[in-house]
């Protein structure tokens, strides 16, 4: 197991949902390393709007789509309860067009946490038709048994290091997804790589399945 | 013989100093139009002076050369052409700023961002896309090479998947940790 140098190392278990902590994100540096280089690249962020990270990607992405998912989901969610919650229309409507360019990087954060297994099928089968080959797809699961209320916000401190804020103060039960259920909730992804962060967050990056 | 007569007026002397200059119109005062909370405009808005939205605006607008707010009790459904735009209320709609648009933290932006430079600050809410190359000046064409020489780099580097296919990094075994 390797556990990524963490400015936190006092972290354990239970600890891992402090607000304000930076850690070194080898799946951060891992999709990027891919894109920096070139640039002109499509980059879609399915968190809220950070103007940090806006800064930062501008640098080497032609275009960012910024979805908000989640703050959507939570206000329809609203009226109804999250199990009436339609992602289908959601992702049809806020997602970019399929018709468009494909993307290159889906930057998924910890949605995922907070999605049931239906939903994961739903939201997979929608960045599936945004990708094209060898598109990336960073996502962070909690491997732990609780995680905070709502998702957080990952701000890029730098080509691999990620500052995560939460203002939950309460907790909810972590669905626990691991490898094998995302590559069943998703099958047109595959696991590239993973890491498992001392706070017991495990970072993978996806890429689009090959067709053989 | 130097004793003036006393009838004499005395002559008066040139006077050498300048010309005070002739008035200069005064400078321009920048042009500021604002709509103010209690109006609701329906249509197109267009003209060359700055212009700041606190009411309601349903339509399009487009200022030449000059900036665009939208203020905090703005609420515009409209796409804005203008050189800066600053967005501290709420807009649904495109945004095209031939410098930078920016939405203050009590902005609520849902559309797309089209300038050159883009700020979003802390709190502020935006949903769609933000392209930035769009708005990019064109640049010139890089001097051909000196004969002899070769560049190293091509003039226009292929992206994944089209003419040339990137290396993906070989995974690291021992960073791969996999359903831990």
């Amino acid at each position: 197991m390797v556990v990524p140098r963490a400015q936190t190392d006092s972290l354990s278990g239970g600890q891992s949902h402090q607000d304000g902590l930076s850690h070194h994100s080898l799946a951060l540096k891992h999709a990027l390393r891919r894109f920096r280089a070139l640039g002109g690249y499509r980059v879609l962020d399915l968190g809220p709007a950070i103007g940090r990270n806006v800064q930062f990607l501008s640098s080497f992405i032609s275009k960012l789509f910024i979805a908000d998912l989640y703050g959507t989901i939570c206000k329809q969610a609203g009226r109804g309860g999250m199990d009436r919650v339609k992602l289908d229309q959601i992702l049809s409507r806020d997602l970019p067009p399929t018709s468009q360019n494909p993307i290159d990087l889906i930057l998924v954060w910890d949605l995922l946490n907070y999605l049931d297994r239906e939903q994961v099928t739903t939201l997979g089968r929608h960045l599936a038709g945004l990708c094209r080959r060898d598109s990336l797809v960073l996502a962070l699961l909690s491997t732990l048994p609780t995680i905070p209320e709502l998702p957080g916000r990952y701000l890029m401190l730098d080509p691999e290091t990620l500052r995560y804020e939460n203002s939950s103060k309460r907790e909810r039960r972590s669905p626990g997804y691991k490898e094998p259920d995302l590559e069943k909730l998703m099958p047109a992804f595959e696991v590239e790589t993973s890491y498992l962060l001392r706070s017991g967050i495990q970072e993978y990056v996806l890429t689009t399945r090959s067709l053989v | 013989m130097w004793k003036k007569k006393e009838n004499e007026l005395p002559t008066p002397e040139p006077d050498h100093r300048p010309e005070p200059p002739a008035p200069r119109p005064a400078p321009r005062r920048a042009e500021r139009a604002i709509i103010g909370p209690t109006l609701k405009i329906s249509g197109e808005i267009s003209g060359e002076e700055e212009l700041i939205v606190q009411g309601q605006v349903d339509g399009k607008i487009t200022v030449k050369g000059q900036g665009v707010t939208v203020g905090k009790s703005g609420k515009v459904k409209a796409d804005i052409h203008a050189r800066n735009i600053r967005v501290e209320g709420q807009v649904r709609g495109d945004l095209f700023g031939e410098q930078e648009v920016i939405i203050e933290t009590s902005g609520d932006v849902q559309g797309n961002l089209i300038a050159p430079s883009v700020r979003l600050e802390n709190g502020s809410r935006f949903k769609g896309s933000i392209d930035m190359e769009r708005a990019k000046q064109p640049t010139p064409p890089p001097a051909a090479p000196k004969p002899g020489t070769t560049n190293p780099m091509p003039a226009s580097p292929a992206r994944p998947g089209e003419n040339q296919k990137i290396q993906s990094p070989p995974p690291d075994p021992g960073q791969r940790n996999l359903g831990s």
